[in-house]
């Protein structure tokens, strides 16, 4: 049986891996994704894509302006796609999850995945 | 960003995917159009070759190209429509409008091939009686892929009544019962299941 004091330090061993861990894991979480507006875009365009602008607008519950800047920042990072033309007279925005945008995606699941795990 | 805060964003996110994963079958109104002027064509092509109307045999081809023309008229116009509708592009309303594409582009290669036959003196009339029962067996693969992907069980069930359509109409090949059997047989395998659809569709706005 371990002394008293062995344990202790087994234990703040431990808490240093777990933190170094949770570290680590935490390093992994991508920052152009993880913002709520942002997460939310990523998770509907994982189901429906492309989506129209509007119908993005009434998903997540957003304002015009904040959408756009948004899709901007996504947009800068590839994660998206932007295509402007019409449907029929109007004209019409459609955002497209790109291939590294979904492969982006599903990173960034797994690094939530393990980082509320550990 | 604290635990909770991440936790709520997480819901929120899945909420999203949710939604578009689940998002309603939206062909149920050009369905519910093809379904009608198909039952409408089946039942006048049946009346006039039995005599109920007295319109001349040559007549038939004006009102099939009335069907094709109405039916793309149609759908170009539902079309314009649907294309907004929220969820359109999610996997299940995709596959509905490969798989019906795909449906319609067969059915057409069918009549065409057809044609080309009589034209070359090959074929005969009763060729045409093919069309309805390939469409029927056409149909209950569409609504059974569209099933599969969609998990509506209504459809599966439209899929069996297409198939056993199918079956009941090909002892009337040649014969013009067929042809009843054909318009009856399309208000329970297009007409309902595209009102269920339109229901749904409704349901979940």
């Amino acid at each position: 049986m371990p002394a008293n004091n062995d344990v202790q330090a087994n234990v703040g061993a431990g808490s240093v891996l777990q933190s170094n861990k949770v570290q680590s894991n935490v390093g992994n979480i991508d920052e152009v994704i993880h913002g709520r507006l942002r997460l939310g875009i990523m998770a509907y365009l994982s189901a429906v894509n492309p989506a129209s602008f509007p119908e993005l607008l009434a998903k997540t519950g957003s304002t015009n302006g904040n959408l756009s800047t948004h899709l901007g920042k996504l947009e800068a990072a590839g994660y998206v796609r932007q295509e402007k033309g019409y449907a029929g007279k109007r004209p019409q925005t459609l955002v497209h999850l790109t291939v590294p945008g979904r492969r982006a995606w599903i990173t960034y699941l797994e690094a939530m995945k393990e980082l509320l795990g550990s | 960003m604290s635990n909770q805060q991440t936790l709520d964003d997480l819901s929120y996110a899945t909420a999203l995917a949710k939604s578009g994963s689940e998002a309603p079958l939206v062909g149920g109104p050009i369905g519910l159009m093809w379904g009608i002027l198909l039952s409408t064509t089946l039942l006048t092509h049946w009346a006039i070759i039995t005599g109920v109307l007295a319109v001349k045999f040559q007549y038939l081809w004006l009102l099939w190209i009335m069907f094709s023309l109405l039916g793309a008229f149609g759908s170009a116009l539902l079309g314009k429509r649907i294309a907004t509708k929220t969820g359109v592009q999610s996997m299940a309303n995709r596959v509905e409008h490969a798989v019906w594409s795909m449906f319609t582009l067969m059915l057409a290669c069918l009549w065409v091939g057809i044609v080309i036959s009589m034209l070359l003196g090959m074929g005969s009339v009763a060729m045409f009686d093919l069309v309805p029962i390939v469409g029927f067996a056409g149909q209950g693969l569409a609504y059974g892929v569209t099933a599969k992907i969609s998990h509506h069980k209504w459809l599966a069930w439209a899929s069996g009544a297409a198939f056993l359509a199918c079956m009941l109409c090909l002892p009337t090949f040649g014969q013009p019962m067929l042809y009843l059997i054909a318009a009856i047989a399309t208000v329970f395998t297009v007409v309902l299941p595209s009102l269920k659809t339109i229901g749904f569709e409704h349901a979940s706005q």
